[in-house]
This record gives structure tokens, sequence and C-alpha cells, in this order.
């Protein structure tokens, strides 16, 4: 009973020319003893920047492992900036990807010059000058071994890493939760000065979505292994509200346009479909937060077998 | 660069490229955008206001079906020669989104369309 | 930027292997530095003794097992999730592994040779038997590499924790190697030795067959442990 879900419409999006795809994944399964992702399929338009938004444990690290070579994939393909990937991802690709981890996975005795040296020998494409000029940004100690950076510092460190060469995707895996609302502010002034190109994408998964909700161009959500939905986030935020009212008039809502609801002891709240509600019904802005929170928690047997269709 | 106040709010009911598209129709109605003016990039735009880049192209879309503005690809967005008759639907689609709203709120206190016709008269007495 | 295409063979045996050594090189330098340090006074030291003593061949069986140390450094900061994600390959991440270990070992050896040749005509008159020295301490390093054969996959497979283990067992298997050639010695004099003995001319022998060994074992090992790592999951 897997429904596929459409690829992500390629919309004008793209640009001048492009045709290309930066990252395209159809039909990824991973399965594990007691967890398995379940043939996730989502396409991320070059230029483009798309939130990977799923509730801990919903299989966001499993797929960007798997997408990277990390875990082994049971099956599907996977195409990064039009390289297939099923042999491995080619090394000059790699130049191409800058990935961030959910933690700064350098050895914490080594200071910054000397993981300048590693990544300018590692990688053909490294600019040091860059590379220190994030480093003067970020005021990061020279000197300090990264053991004795905060959380943050560790954070911005990685992400000059990513970077200083010559990264066309950026792969981010929940690179900004632990962090303050100051830095993260930095970091999504540093996203955006990153797409100005045309040819620069970013795929990041996070489940603090204020972030996302400013520079997402899609949102794909998953939950236990499972894609629920995968869509222009201004599409989706449009279409969806919340409805609140009485119990009495709820049941005369349309099934089909609700998608989660959460009853309380003085009525009903729903994620719905505006256009399928009548104009008397006030519908209230939902955010990408209040989406993943109806389809997921509030009616567990909705989201488990039923994949939406927008 | 010319200096222009694009300013969209995040409660409004309105969708942001909606609001952008606006402003920037605004900005070329009063005249602080001429002709042959340069645009801001869509990513840069996207950029200094916090928004995807999606949405400030489809508001350059919109801007550029209303026959606002001209995008040459590998150039950017240039602000076409103003038309006077597109100005003048415009604001004529303006007056009729108001009207309606006016009409909206009227319902609710149950004023008709004669009470509206003579609070409307007192604007245009000296 | 230039559009990098391929990477070539040769470049990539340097260029990525010296990034992955750096690493290696530079982690254990910034943690072990008085280690090594007591471990060069210790050879020194060793040099103003007449007798070659078989404790002073240690240090290349240590040496050459940095490698588990370098390994359990990267575990512990999750560094093989990241490394996979720089332009080096799986092979590249083992093979590193086995180049740090056969060069510590190697360059040990080299001290240790340097010192025990020039120490005995600098402070005792004496000269050492160079070919007794040099055999023995090729089968030594051979040694040394060939428990470093055997205890790499398993780490890689197991974690380092379990490769400690081996690492152990491997220690005591590997007293065996000092003690044939200690068995060997004690029946010629040293330093200089009974150059008509048959034993003595079997020296180079014996020391050849655990070259041999060492590097029949090593390209077997290597190969084992590339396809140990092509398949571990690194979640």
């Amino acid at each position: 009973m897997n429904t596929t879900i459409h690829p992500v419409e390629n919309t004008a999006a793209t640009g001048t020319g492009s045709a290309r795809n930066a990252l395209e994944i159809k039909g990824l399964v991973k399965n594990y003893p007691t967890f398995c992702l379940d043939h996730i399929d989502l396409t991320l338009p070059m230029g483009c920047v798309m939130g990977f938004i799923g509730e801990n444990g919903a299989g966001k690290s499993t797929t960007i492992l798997s997408i990277l070579g990390a875990v082994n994939r049971d099956s599907g393909t996977v195409r990064i900036l039009g390289q297939d990937t099923a042999q491995g991802i080619p090394l000059p690709l790699k130049e191409q990807i800058g990935v961030v981890l959910d933690e700064c996975c350098l050895p914490e005795t080594l200071n910054l010059k000397d993981i300048n040296s590693i990544m300018q020998a590692a990688y053909r494409t490294w600019n040091c000058k860059t590379f220190f000029r994030y480093v003067h940004r970020f005021f990061l100690d020279e000197t300090k071994r990264i053991k004795d950076y905060s959380r943050g510092m560790k954070m911005k460190l990685s992400i000059a890493c990513a970077l200083s060469h010559d990264s066309r995707l950026l792969i981010l895996d929940e690179a900004t939760s632990g962090l303050d609302p100051v830095t993260r502010d930095e970091l999504l002034d540093l996203f955006y000065e990153f797409i100005q190109d045309e040819q620069h994408s970013i795929f990041m998964s996070s489940h603090i979505t204020s972030d996302l909700e400013k520079i997402c161009d899609y949102v794909t959500y998953i939950h236990k292994g499972k894609l629920l939905l995968c869509q222009e986030k201004d599409r989706l935020l449009g279409r969806m509200g919340i409805l609140k009212c009485s119990e009495a008039l709820f049941r005369d809502i349309d099934p089909a346009a609700v998608h989660g609801k959460r009853t309380t002891a003085f009525g009903v709240e729903a994620l719905v479909e505006r256009q399928k509600i009548p104009a008397s019904f006030t519908v209230e802005h939902a955010s990408l937060d209040d989406i993943l929170i109806y389809l997921v928690k509030e009616d567990p047997l909705h989201a488990k077998n039923h994949i939406t269709h927008f | 660069m010319i200096i222009l106040n694009i300013i969209i709010s995040n409660a409004s009911d309105k969708p942001i490229y909606e609001q952008i598209c606006t402003q920037i129709k605004d900005l070329i109605i009063t005249g602080q955008l001429k002709e042959g003016d340069a645009l801001p990039s869509m990513r840069f735009l996207a950029k200094e206001l916090r928004v995807s880049v999606i949405t400030t192209k489809r508001a350059y879309e919109e801007l550029e079906r209303d026959g606002f503005i001209t995008t040459l690809p590998g150039k950017g967005s240039f602000v076409a020669g103003t038309n006077l008759e597109l100005i003048r639907e415009e604001n004529l689609k303006r007056i009729e989104q108001h009207m309606l709203q006016i009409k909206e709120l009227a319902a609710r206190c149950s004023l008709s369309l004669e009470d509206l016709q003579e609070m409307l008269a007192l604007f245009y007495t000296p | 930027m230039q559009k990098i295409t391929s990477h070539t063979f040769k470049e990539r045996l340097v260029t990525d292997m010296k990034a992955l050594l750096l690493k290696d090189i530079k982690v254990l330098a910034g943690n072990m530095k008085l280690y090594f340090i007591l471990i060069l006074l210790y050879i020194l030291l060793g040099g103003f003794v007449p007798d070659l003593g078989i404790f002073q061949l240690y240090p290349i069986l240590l040496f050459s097992l940095f490698p588990v140390t370098a390994l359990s450094y990267d575990e512990r900061c999750h560094w093989t999730r990241f490394g996979i994600t720089l332009p080096v390959s799986r092979s590249e991440l083992v093979l590193s592994k086995y180049i740090l270990g056969i060069a510590g070992a190697v360059f040990i050896a080299l001290f240790t040779l340097a010192v025990n040749l020039l120490f005995p005509i600098l402070f005792q008159n004496t000269v050492t038997d160079f070919r007794l020295l040099s055999c023995y301490l090729l089968a030594i390093v051979s040694s040394s590499i060939i428990s470093l054969d055997v205890i790499l996959p398993v780490s890689f497979h197991f974690g380092t924790e379990k490769g400690r283990m081996i690492y152990l067992g491997a220690v005591v298997l590997l007293c065996a190697a000092p003690a044939i050639m200690d068995s060997i010695f004690d029946s010629m004099q040293l330093p200089t030795g009974a150059a008509g003995s048959p034993l003595y001319s079997g020296l180079s022998t014996i020391a050849a067959i655990f070259v041999l060994l060492a590097v029949l074992l090593t390209m077997l090992s290597i190969n084992i442990c590339i396809r140990i790592f092509d398949r571990k999951e690194l979640a």
C-alpha cells in the first residue's frame, strides 16, 4: 500500500537554463531491526533550499547518512549534482559537497591552524583565505584547541570548513540545534549568502523550524521513516491553516479537509485546508511547527497510514 | 543602487509575495522607481527580506506579468516603461479591493448603500 | 575556482595520505608528546649499554601500534563519519593507518640503529656488528608490522576496545620473536659474534623470512581491512 510521493514540481525556481537537480532521491530504503526508511523520494532543484523536517528519531539523520554513503542503502538511487552515487560518491564530486553534521567531528586537540593544513591537503579546492575570513568573521580564536570551543563556535568552525572549498551543495544535519538564537541568526545570514549564487543549493534537516520558515523554498516532512509530504513552503503555508471552533460546528466540516485535530475540553483545533473550509470560519495562520505537530502527534493513525497528496 | 524601502509584515493576511509586488508597484507608480531602473536581484532581495527565493521570484514574475518590470536573463530585472493605462488599472483594482472591504465592514454595522454614499460625500465637501 | 574532473592516482596517494597522516600525527603528537620524548630518551640511554638488550627493541613494537591509538581518538570524536565526507576514499582511510604504523616502526628502528651504531663508537670504543644489529632490527620491525596486521582489521571491525585486548595477546606472542633471536644471540658473543658460526650466517635468512612474512601478511591484512571498512556503517 505504498503510494509514492510525486516529486516536487520543477518550478521556475531552477533559474535560467539549469535543468539539473542538486539532489535527487528515488525509492531510498534502509532497514534496521527496529526502524526502517521506507521509500524516500525527494528532489531538490538547483539553486534552492530544502528543509527536511521531522521529530527526533524520524529518520532525518539516517537519510542524510544514506545520501553521504556513511550508511549502506538497501535500495534506491541517489543522484547528487546530476551524478549517480550508487558506487559511492566520486571524489571530485565530494569537493563540491559541503557537509555539516550535528556535532563537530574534528579532533579536539587540534587548533585552527592544524585544521587548515589538514583541509588544505585534503581538498584540491581549499581556499585558506576564505577559511580565515570566516574564522575572523566568527571571532574564532586561532590558538585555542577545539576542545575549548563552545558548541556554537564548534558549529561555526564546521560551517567555515564546509564553505571554504568549492561547495555547490551544502548538506546540514541538525547543524543549528543547541545554538542560541543570535548564533542561528548569524548562520542564517551565511546560508543566504551561500545561495546568492544560482548554482548553490542547501539541504538542511532541522527540528528548529523558525529558521526554515524564512529561507526554505521547499519543505519535506518525515515521520517514522516515511515521507509525509514534500512541497513548496509558500504553497504549503498558504493552503494550510488552523481552525478553532466548537465540537458541534466541527462536525459540519468536510473530513477530507482535515489533516490532524486536537480535541480540548473547550473545543476543537484542527489543521485544515483553507480552500475546503467555508468562509464563515476563521482559519488562522499555520506555522511549519504546527503542521508537523498536527500531522504527527494529534492524529497518529492518520499520519501512519495516510501519505498526503497535495 | 537606488535606496528602496520594502517592508513586509509576517502578521498580515496577504502572502509575502503579494506584499512585495504591491510595494514595488507603489514605488513605480509614485515615481520612486523610474523607467529603466534596475531592481535588486531576486536572490539579494530574498536575503535582505529574509524570505525564500521562490517568494521573490514569484513577486517578480507577477510584476512582469502585469507589465511593470521586464526581466532580462543574465542581466536582471528592470522597471518597464511606465504605462499610464497600467497604473490606472492598478489603482482601479485597489479601489475595488478597498470597496469590498468597506462593504464587508458596513454589513457588520448594518449600514446601507445610502448611508455609505452619504459618508463618502462628506469627504468631497470642501 | 578550477573545475576538478578527476583525481589521479599519484595525486591521491600524495595529497590524500598527507591530509590523513597529518591529522593522525598532529593528534598523536598533541596527546602523547611526553610519551614520545621518553621513548626517544629510553633508546638514547640504551646506546650507552654495551649489550643490546631486547628491551631496547620494544619501542619499535609500540610505534607500530600507534595507529590503534589514533583509531581510538578517531572513535572518540566520531571522525570517521566526517572523514568520508572529505574527498578521500574509504580505502585511503584504511591505508593511512597502515602507513602510519609501518612508517613509525621503520623510523624508530632507524633511530635505534643509528644510536646503537654511533654510541658504542663514541662512548665505548667498540664497533657493533652492523649485520647482526640490522638483522635483529629487521626481524623486530617485521614482527611489529605483523602484529599491526592482526590488530588493525580487528580494531576496524570491532572497535579499538576489543582491538586492545588482542593487542595484549599479540604482545605476548610477539615476545616469541625477540626470545628466538635472543636464544640465537646466547649462542654467540656480542657485539661481534662468531663470524663462522652456522647460525650467524643463517641470521640473514631468518631476517629475510621475517620480512617476507611481514610483506605478505600486510598485503593480506590491508585487503581484509579495506573489505571490512567498505561495509562498515558509520552511523
